[in-house]
Order: structure tokens, then C-alpha cells, then sequence
């Protein structure tokens, strides 16, 4: 599935495509209200209304266009700031109010050379996190990172990492996609 | 420990995604949404070639639009466009035509429909438009002197685009294609056409173009550094070639400039001292003084485009006019023509009779 937010975007094809869309869900509402009521010629209703709001799209384009970016702006965006917001608490719920419970796993009485508990880096450890340029995403894809996190709370001891999966899917869902690069980018002839 | 663990996240998991399901059922929703537009834009936008698709090699400027096109190209959105069995876009043909506008991709109308590009939108008087993507002024003025015979008693336009024609006069290639350029010249003219090294191979150097070199490369023009004395004499050069040919060509030219747009607002000005453009040296009427002064030297009209353009008239993510920029550009040439008519001496009448034969047939 795609990102939530609407491309950003002048083409003509995503205004019409996102409107269709509109239209054809409005259309379908309309219909459905329409027939919950008993009222007469639900699917009619709904093909003429998706109709007319298909066409205002070719007839009042830069008004549609109002409505393109308003609705990453004032729906989208809000709404995936307030679910970013309510999301990350409740994976902290987890973290700290339900897992922290358990308390942490200290090694007691220090290292073998001199009291401190430091260890040098080395990635052989099985603890250790894979280095983030070996999750280049878009060259291994866009779910690799959760084979990697996968990975990571088994070998790690941290099972129960597993259940903020979901909240992560979510987190990710809700985050905007990083700009596209379009093919006019690359004319820079003039 | 582990399993401790394990026991008190998986409930507190459970909670938490309940109380989440509001967010999900919100996410599926613009998701779908999304989704399906995506699909159906997918499906529904025309198929579209890129720049690289619209020309061919030519002998002896470097490349040429392809004739007979009849396509759409991508800017910020796609648009459409055709063009004529020689390459060039317009409904006019040249020998019809009143006005000869040479330039480049600004001239080509890049990025512009058929419907509002400025050659096709004042039907009173005829407009060939003989621009090119990606063209200096080296390939405009080898252009003028293959097309002289045509250019007779005509108007010549020459649009000079401020953002990189200057600068690219002086470099052999346009990324790998190959251009006509100017080098200083050993011989009795200052400076000379280099065309030998044109060839449909690939120029093996490529200097990658993106947006900090264009900062760069606008900075270099518009401030007063070794590179905008060298690049202003070979503009010097190339502009008394052209005189030269429309004086022998009886045809009157006009130069006109066509600003940079991120000169045009003290935002993109904000984004070139950002860049390393000096607040102090950086004057963003320097190339139009510069080229204003060449013009007198030779009495030749220039109009400076600064006075006539701006911001809005040109596409938000592009350096190409946008609709309200083609339109201001079709008044223009014809505010220009009227004006060239009123100052053009006036023919003898032996003049006109010669060049219109069949009037001579009915006297």
C-alpha cells in the first residue's frame, strides 16, 4: 500500500485520479444513504452524483486543485501527526510501563580488567544492531527493515521487541514519503 | 527475564492495540484512497517521452528538434506538443511568418501546450518561433546565417536566456551532447566558432548539472568575476555576428533578455547568497547592462525582459513561463512589431513592386 499523503505534485493525471476517486466514493455514500432511507433509485443517485463531480474536475480545475492540497493539509497531515502522537505513547506504554516492570539485567562486579562494565564495539557480538548502510531500502526493499528487526530480537534476547511491530508499521504509515524524484528533475538543460 | 518480559508486553501489546484501532481504521481509509488514486492516475495520464527523446544530431549545430513530433513531454506536468518537418514547433510556417524568434528552450516553448505556446497565440501577425532545447547562442547565430535568405524584410527576436546562455556559449558540450562553442582565437577576430569536435559519440566529460551548480554558474554571471568578463565578450561577438547577418539579410533585430526567475524574488536572491553569492558584488542587473551596452555600441534594440516578466510568469518549480508568461510574451512581440513598423524606413516603391511580383503583374 502506498503512503497516505497524496503525491506533491502539479500532474494533471493525480488531480484527476485523486477526484475520480472522490467523486466515486461520495457517489457511493450517497447511494447507500439513499437506499438505508428506502429512498427511490439509490444507484442512479449515486452514478449522477459521482457524474457531476467528476466533471467539475474538467470544468473547475484550479478549485480542484484547492481541494488536492488542502486535503494533505488539513486532513492528512493532522491526522498523522495526532496518530504518530498516540502511537509512539502507547509503544512507550509498553516499553516502560509494562516491560520495565521486569527490570534490567545488570552484569555485576565488572569487567576483567578494572572495574568498568564498557565493552569494545564489535559487531561479532550477537547483541550488536546490523550497520544502518546495510539497510539501503531502496535497493533491498521497503519491508527489509523488519527482517533486520526480526533478526535482532531473536539473537538479542528481546522477544518481546516483537510486539511493538505492529506500532512501527503505524509509525511508518503515518510518516510522509521521501520526495519523489520525477523525471523533470533531471532536465536541467534550458 | 526473557519470558518475564515476554508475559507482560504481549497483554499491555494488546491493549495498546485497541486503543489503536481508531489510527488503523483511519490509515486504511486515506490509504485506500491514496492508493486507488495513485492506480487510476497511473491509468489515466498519456504516455510521455523525456528531453533526451525530442532531438537528434545535427552536423552543424550538435542536435536539432526531431520533425514531424506530435507528443507529450514531462515538466511539472506533462504537456503537448508537435513540431514541423524541419523540427520546429508553431503553426507558422518561416517563409509566412513576420516574426523569426530565435532562441532556446524558452523560444521552443519547453514545458507549454500547443494551445497557449506565445508563437500560436496572436493570429495578427505570424510568428516562427526557430528555438531549440538546450541551445546557446552559438547554435542561434549558426542558425541565422543557414536561414539569412529567409530572414529578409522580416523581424529577427533573439531571445538571450540570462540563466545559462551566456555561460554556456563558452563550453563545448550541453551534458553528453556535443555544442558548437567560442574560444578565443589566435587569428584576426577576437574569438571563433568551434564546431570540429561535433559528432553523434557521447562527450566523454560530463559535468553533472544540479541545483548548487546552477546557484553557482548563476552567481559566476550576474557578479563581476573573470568568468562574466569573458563569457560578456563572447556575447559581445555572437551579437555582431547576428547583426552582421540580419544587416545582409535585410531583416531587423532585437534582442531581447529573458531573465533567470530566481533573480526575480528576493527569495530565490536569499537562496543565491545562501549559496555563495555576495550580497555585495551580486547585481541582478549586470548581464542586462552589460548586453544593453553592447546593443547601443551597434544601435541595435534590446529589451530587457526584467521589465516585462516577472515571478508569476513563470512555472513554480521550472525556469520555463508558464501560461501567463507565453501570453505576456505574444504581447510583447507584438508591442515590438508594432513599434518596428512604425520606426522601419519606409520602402520605395521599386522595392515593393520587386518583392511582390504578382503586384508588379497587376500594375
Amino acid at each position: 500500500m502506498s503512503s497516505i499523503f497524496l503525491p506533491t505534485t502539479h500532474r494533471r493525471a493525480a488531480l484527476r485520479g485523486f477526484w475520480i476517486v472522490i467523486s466515486l466514493v461520495i457517489g457511493l455514500i450517497i447511494a447507500v444513504a439513499i437506499w438505508g432511507f428506502n429512498g427511490p433509485q439509490p444507484v442512479g443517485a449515486g452514478v449522477l452524483t459521482a457524474a457531476l463531480l467528476t466533471s467539475t474536475v474538467f470544468a473547475k480545475e484550479d478549485f480542484v486543485w484547492l481541494l488536492y492540497e488542502g486535503w494533505n493539509r488539513f486532513l492528512v497531515q493532522p491526522f498523522a501527526g495526532i496518530s504518530r502522537r498516540l502511537v509512539t505513547s502507547l509503544c512507550y506504554f509498553i516499553i516502560f510501563a509494562a516491560v520495565g516492570r521486569a527490570g534490567a539485567h545488570f552484569r555485576k562486579g565488572g569487567s576483567r580488567q578494572g572495574g568498568s562494565i564498557w565493552m569494545k564495539h564489535d559487531l561479532q557480538v550477537p547483541n550488536a544492531l546490523p550497520a544502518p548502510a546495510t539497510s539501503d531500502h531502496r535497493t533491498s526493499g521497503q519491508f527489509q527493515w523488519i527482517r533486520y528487526y526480526l533478526s535482532w530480537a531473536g539473537t538479542s534476547g528481546n522477544g518481546w521487541a516483537i510486539t511493538l511491530l505492529p506500532f512501527l508499521l503505524i509509525l511508518r504509515a503515518c510518516s510522509r514519503p521521501e520526495a519523489e524524484q520525477t523525471i523533470f528533475d533531471i532536465y536541467t538543460l534550458f | 527475564m526473557r519470558l518475564l518480559r515476554i508475559f507482560l508486553a504481549l497483554p499491555a501489546a494488546i491493549i495498546a492495540l485497541l486503543l489503536a484501532l481508531p489510527v488503523v481504521a483511519g490509515l486504511l481509509i486515506l490509504g485506500v484512497i491514496a492508493t486507488l488514486a495513485n492506480i487510476l492516475s497511473r491509468l489515466i495520464e498519456p504516455r510521455f517521452v523525456t528531453w533526451q527523446e525530442l532531438i537528434e544530431f545535427h552536423p552543424m549545430v550538435g542536435w536539432i528538434s526531431k520533425p514531424n513530433l506530435n507528443t507529450r513531454a514531462l515538466v511539472d506536468d506533462l504537456f503537448h506538443f508537435t513540431t514541423d518537418a524541419d523540427g520546429w514547433r508553431g503553426k507558422t510556417n518561416l517563409t509566412d511568418s513576420e516574426i523569426v524568434v530565435f532562441g532556446d528552450s524558452h523560444a521552443f516553448g519547453y514545458g507549454i501546450d500547443e494551445k497557449y505556446f506565445f508563437a500560436n497565440l496572436d493570429r495578427r501577425v505570424e510568428v516562427k518561433s526557430l528555438g531549440v532545447i538546450s541551445y546557446n547562442m552559438v547554435q542561434e547565430v549558426l542558425w541565422m546565417r543557414e536561414l539569412s535568405q529567409h530572414l529578409k524584410n522580416k523581424m529577427v527576436v533573439w531571445l538571450v536566456f540570462l540563466g545559462n546562455d551566456l555561460g554556456d556559449n563558452l563550453e563545448p558540450a550541453q551534458y553528453h551532447y556535443r555544442s558548437p562553442f567560442l574560444r578565443e582565437s589566435k587569428g584576426m577576430q577576437p574569438w571563433e566558432i568551434v564546431t570540429t569536435h561535433l559528432d553523434p559519440k557521447p562527450w566523454p566529460f560530463v559535468f553533472r548539472r544540479y541545483k548548487e551548480t546552477n546557484y553557482d554558474r548563476l552567481t559566476k554571471i550576474y557578479s563581476p568575476t573573470f568568468v562574466s568578463d569573458r563569457a560578456f565578450a563572447a556575447a559581445e561577438y555572437l551579437i555582431t555576428e547576428a547583426f552582421d547577418i540580419c544587416n545582409r539579410a535585410a531583416a531587423r533585430l532585437t534582442v531581447l533578455t529573458i531573465p533567470d526567475p530566481m533573480i526575480l524574488s528576493q527569495a530565490g536572491l536569499n537562496t543565491l547568497y545562501a549559496n555563495g553569492a555576495d550580497s555585495k558584488t551580486f547585481d541582478p542587473n549586470l548581464p542586462d547592462k552589460k548586453i544593453r551596452s553592447i546593443c547601443e555600441k551597434l544601435n541595435l534594440p534590446f529589451v530587457s525582459g526584467a521589465g516585462h516578466f516577472g515571478i508569476q510568469d513563470y512555472k513554480q518549480y521550472d525556469s520555463h513561463w508558464n501560461k501567463a508568461g507565453h501570453k505576456r510574451m505574444a504581447d510583447l512581440l507584438s508591442d515590438l512589431y508594432e513599434k518596428h513598423q512604425r520606426t522601419c524606413r519606409p520602402a520605395t516603391i521599386e522595392a515593393v513592386l520587386n518583392d511582390n511580383p504578382k503586384l508588379l503583374a497587376r500594375i
